[in-house]
């Protein structure tokens, strides 16, 4: 009998023969069988703000107990977390934190989350879904910061147990998938839709990245796609690039590019546009009746929020999101 | 009793070096009827390299 087996997890479906290792370095063929190898072994376990996954319409002001093991389905060459999303587990220094003791940690620390981040969750999906499971019964919730590069079947078994996901929307051409990332655009556009359908909040993160995806053009592709298919209340989080990893080279992306690309979302329909990895009032929420200030940020510290009862406090229209 | 070429040694001087067999065997006993009132301490057992069943996969026949 045959000991090949094929990973259906992600878009990648890797083939494996007997004891080859998958593209994203976290799955292993033993002798016919698919095993994890980052399972209860975390790499990065941190308390943080959830403002910094980014979450900004997702329980303001709490904190996000967040674990990432070693390895990533894609290999974007702007990797801000490379160190170990393109390191395998063998090369890192792991903690021994099974599903329940993620969750007793999380409570310790009096988290409201447990957030499944830094690196791409999907890799340690077995160790993310019984954590979650846990978690929810322990009235814990489920975010995730995502690439959204994974299969449907495995996306929508999550989805029960996923509170929130952040997905990156890295471009909006296959062409920049193909050659920034080593992967490919419809997938991710799937898993938004899936999301969206299986009530998970979503939101979208979007690097703006000078010359390679700064193009006001398709920025506006992207943002029209996304009123058309996931709808205006979808929060979208422009983000700074800073040069990293393989794109040393590149500038750190202009305020005015930033300020630009907010201004297109606007545009074209989009309520809640923000500006990540710098200090400017776009990291603030408006309303998107009376335009006064509904939360304010500093950096991810949330100095005021007049949000009260998932509604505006001047003019009470009802803000998207989940608060409490 | 010490000679007097060793009590001239300051440490000698109390025969700290004249255990005799039997006074190391009295602490020894001693020493080991009361280690029994101790409590037990388990040592830590390493936690075993555990490979979970990945899921979503397919055998290739």
């Amino acid at each position: 009998m045959s000991k090949t087996v094929q990973c259906e997890l992600c878009p990648n479906e890797c083939v494996l023969e007997n004891h080859q290792v998958s593209r994203c370095r976290a799955r292993m063929n033993k002798d016919g069988v698919l095993y994890s190898l980052v399972y209860g072994k975390p790499c990065a376990v941190h308390v943080d703000p959830i403002e910094k996954k980014p979450f900004f319409h997702f329980l303001p002001g709490t904190t996000a107990f967040s674990i990432a093991t070693a390895g990533c389905v894609l290999s974007c060459k702007f990797c801000q977390n490379w160190q170990i999303s393109q390191a395998k587990p063998e090369d890192t220094d792991t903690y021994d934190l099974p599903p329940d003791k993620v969750v007793s940690q999380a409570k310790i620390y009096k988290c409201r989350s447990v957030t499944y981040t830094y690196t791409e969750p999907t890799v340690f999906y077995e160790y993310m879904y019984d954590t979650a499971i846990i978690a929810k019964k322990n009235g814990i919730k489920n975010t995730m910061h995502s690439c959204g590069y994974i299969n449907e079947k495995p996306l929508r078994k999550l989805a029960k147990y996923m509170d929130a996901a952040d997905i990156d929307l890295k471009g909006f051409t296959e062409d920049f998938y193909a050659r920034i990332c080593s992967g490919s655009l419809k997938p991710v556009l799937n898993s938004l839709v899936v999301l969206k359908k299986e009530g998970v909040w979503l939101e979208i993160t979007n690097l703006v990245i000078p010359t390679l995806n700064d193009d006001t053009k398709k920025i506006r592709e992207m943002c029209t796609w996304i009123l058309k298919n996931l709808g205006s209340d979808v929060p979208i989080h422009f983000s700074r690039f800073f040069p990293h990893y393989k794109l040393n080279n590149l500038p750190p992306t202009p305020i005015e590019t930033l300020t630009e690309a907010r201004k297109t979302a606007m545009d074209a329909g989009l309520k809640f546009v923000y500006i990540g990895n710098i200090r400017h009032k776009g990291e603030s929420t408006f309303c998107p009746r009376c335009k006064k200030i509904l939360i304010e940020r500093i950096g991810y510290f949330v100095k005021q929020n007049n949000i009260s009862n998932g509604k505006c406090r001047f003019c009470s229209t009802s803000i998207p999101g989940v608060w409490s | 009793m010490v000679s007097a070429a060793f009590a001239a040694h300051p440490f000698q001087e109390y025969g700290v070096n004249k255990m005799k067999r039997r006074d190391f065997l009295r602490i020894f006993l001693l020493g080991g009827f009361f280690s029994l009132f101790g409590k037990k301490v388990k040592a830590e057992k390493k936690p075993e390299n555990k490979v979970k069943e990945a899921m979503f996969w397919r055998r290739l026949d």
